[in-house]
Formats: C-alpha cells, sequence, structure tokens
C-alpha cells in the first residue's frame, strides 16, 4: 500500500471508514435481534446477514490499517462516537420488524449501488475483495426485498407498520448519501460514480419503482440531514450502542482474546 | 390451515448435477420464496449445494405403514436378480499358467518382445 500517494491515502481513508462504520453498526444493530427475530429460521437467517456484514467491517479495516490507521480492534472498541463515520439512521434503535425490514431494505439497496461502484476500484485488493463481498450482499438485498414485498402485501396491519416505519425514518436517511467532504475527493480515485448526487439519484430511482409496486405514496426527495454521520455528528444513540459493545473490551483493555 | 400459520415446507437438496434431490429436513415459511432463502441459511451455510426444492408438506401424498402397502420381499427372489458369471478364478489360473516369474519381472521393466516403444 505504501505506493500509493499521500493525498489518495487520504481519500481512501475517508472513503473506506464511511463504509466500514456503516456495515459495522448494522451488524450490531441487527445482532440485537439474536433469539428476538420473528420465527426461528428468519433468527438464522438474521444473524447469518449480519455475521457476513461484521465480515465485510473487517475486510475494510484491514484495509484502513494498511493505509495506517489503527488495527481492527481499536477502530472498533476504543473510538469515541464522534471518531465514527457511519449513517445515522444506521445507529437509531431496532424498532419493531417492521422498521428493520425497511431500513434493512433501503441500506442494501444503498450498499449495492456503493459497491457496484467499487468492482471498478482502481486497487486490485479492494476490488477483489468487492467481488467476493457482493457475492453475499446479492443473498441480503434479496431477503430483505422478499420481506418488504411481503410485509407491504401482507394483512392491514404489517402494511401499516411498515408504511410508518418509511415515514419516519425517511427525513433521517439523508447523510447515508454523503461522505462529510465535498466530492471532489472521489476524482482522485478515479471513482466519479459514487458521488453523493448520482449515488442518490440512483438509489430513488430504485426505491421510487418498490413503491410504486406496492402503491406507497413516494414521500418526495430525500432531504438535507440535521446532523451528517460521516461529519461524527451523532445521536446519543451512537454513544449508547458503542457504551454496551465495548463494556467487556474496556474492563480490561489489554488483554488477549 | 390457522389463519396467519405458517407452511411446513420439506427440504430437498441436490449437492451435485448428477445427484437425485435428498430429503434434509423441514422448516415453516411464509411462502416458497421465503423457504428457499430460510433452506439456505438453515441447511446449506456451510456448504455449495448444485439446486433447493421446497415442496409445501401437505403436497407430499405417503403410503400407509402397513405391510398390505409396503413393498416386502417374503419369497426368495434371488433367482431374479440378473448377475454374471463369475470369471475371476478362471483368470487368475489362467495367468498363474501362462505366464513365468520371469515373465512378469519383464513386463515390470519393460523389456520383452512387445514391440518398442
Amino acid at each position: 500500500m505504501n505506493a500509493l500517494p499521500p493525498h489518495e491515502k487520504t481519500s481512501w481513508v475517508l472513503l473506506l471508514q464511511a463504509m466500514a462504520d456503516d456495515e459495522w453498526i448494522v451488524a450490531h444493530r441487527g445482532s440485537e435481534w439474536l433469539g428476538l427475530a420473528p420465527d426461528l429460521e428468519e433468527d438464522l437467517a438474521y444473524s447469518s446477514v449480519n455475521q457476513d456484514e461484521m465480515g465485510h467491517a473487517q475486510f475494510y479495516y484491514a484495509l484502513l490499517t494498511e493505509l495506517g490507521e489503527r488495527e481492527p480492534e481499536q477502530m472498533v472498541f476504543a473510538r469515541t462516537a464522534s471518531q465514527w463515520r457511519n449513517a445515522c439512521i444506521l445507529e437509531s434503535p431496532n424498532g419493531d420488524w417492521a422498521r428493520v425490514v425497511a431500513l434493512r431494505y433501503f441500506y442494501e439497496v444503498f450498499d449495492d449501488i456503493r459497491t457496484n461502484a467499487l468492482t471498478r476500484a482502481p486497487w486490485p485488493s479492494l476490488q477483489a475483495g468487492v467481488r467476493k463481498i457482493r457475492r453475499e450482499e446479492a443473498y441480503h438485498l434479496e431477503h430483505f426485498a422478499t420481506w418488504f414485498d411481503m410485509l407491504a402485501n401482507g394483512t392491514l396491519e404489517s402494511r401499516r407498520r411498515l408504511l410508518d416505519a418509511i415515514l419516519d425514518m425517511w427525513p433521517k436517511l439523508g447523510d447515508i448519501f454523503s461522505w462529510g467532504e465535498p466530492d471532489t475527493f472521489l476524482s482522485t480515485l478515479d471513482l466519479a460514480s459514487l458521488r453523493q448526487g448520482e449515488v442518490q439519484r440512483l438509489w430513488e430511482e430504485r426505491i421510487r419503482d418498490k413503491l410504486h409496486r406496492w402503491q406507497i405514496a413516494w414521500p418526495g426527495s430525500v432531504p438535507l440531514p440535521a446532523a451528517n454521520g460521516r461529519r461524527g455528528e451523532h445521536s446519543d444513540d451512537l454513544a449508547n450502542l458503542l457504551g454496551v459493545m465495548s463494556e467487556v473490551w474496556r474492563s480490561d483493555e489489554t488483554a488477549l482474546w | 390451515m390457522p389463519q396467519g400459520e405458517y407452511l411446513v415446507y420439506e427440504v430437498f437438496v441436490q449437492r451435485q448435477a448428477l445427484d437425485f434431490h435428498v430429503n434434509v429436513g423441514s422448516l415453516r415459511a411464509a411462502n416458497a420464496e421465503m423457504a428457499i432463502q430460510m433452506a439456505r441459511e438453515t441447511f446449506f451455510r456451510r456448504e455449495e449445494v448444485y439446486d433447493i426444492w421446497v415442496v409445501p408438506e401437505h403436497c407430499i401424498s405417503s403410503s400407509p405403514h402397513d405391510a398390505a402397502h409396503l413393498p416386502v420381499h417374503a419369497m426368495d427372489k434371488k433367482y431374479r436378480l440378473p448377475r454374471g458369471y463369475d470369471n475371476a478364478p478362471h483368470w487368475k489360473k489362467f495367468k498363474a499358467k501362462a505366464m513365468t516369474i520371469e515373465d512378469v519381472a519383464n513386463e515390470m521393466t519393460g523389456g520383452g518382445g512387445e514391440g518398442s516403444r
């Protein structure tokens, strides 16, 4: 990795930290469902999905270490909330299953667009890893699309819960498309297709089709967020999450696992 | 079926293209599409397979479990089984006669009059 020029390193860190933190936080919130999913089969499937996401985060953190960032364990357990770059919506508490289905469907579509662009990243080890990751992500997307369809087309209650969840989270989704910095850094990586406006346009196109299919009114373009997680602006939810997550690690930070 | 109750699906896997589908267990799911996704996670998290079938349990017809309905072989029907003649001992004898130990050694070292390579 020493072959990359310094300005490129900064850009890669910006990009990969957002992705690693998104994957880790989404997986941690997912792990809180263990034993609580709607049925036994989903309990297995959803834990498997979240373990996959942790694996993806681990892959991105390992690349960040190559770029000179801290070791993965430090990145996960030792950072304070303002040092995390995940989108705010991912750190919010789980809510009911309909909210999980809506959020994970929205997130998986977004992650599909993002990882698709990275299959052409001018960094061979990243490109190769992302291609493997996408084989698992294809399944995640399919799984939550199926759930979304089931709830949208299920009972009156499932549909109502799904619509409530969508309307509630819609105004809080905006920072997911942001990188926390002006998009110009992406051109140094030859990844202009990851520009905020471009990713949001592709995402809204796909989500609009899905909502239209189930006669769910389009809530309008996702507005700009009040707080931007990509700049380290987070709610207390993240601090609480980190407190729970790192509780054991902090009891003896030098312990070998 | 009570409203809201999931169907039971029997899961069959074909591990390789030339294998038959084999039943590996059952699970509950809201529909066939979900049953296939769940089968993948429940039974095949750590192996690659060629194909998965899920079949609603109520679509399977089962034979009654009594002697009148299940195939049994009460009589000796070995005479119906296709078998060949057992020629192996004859070949052994023939070879033992036709070949001396020198012939065997010759064959193993690649010499002898079998034409040149």
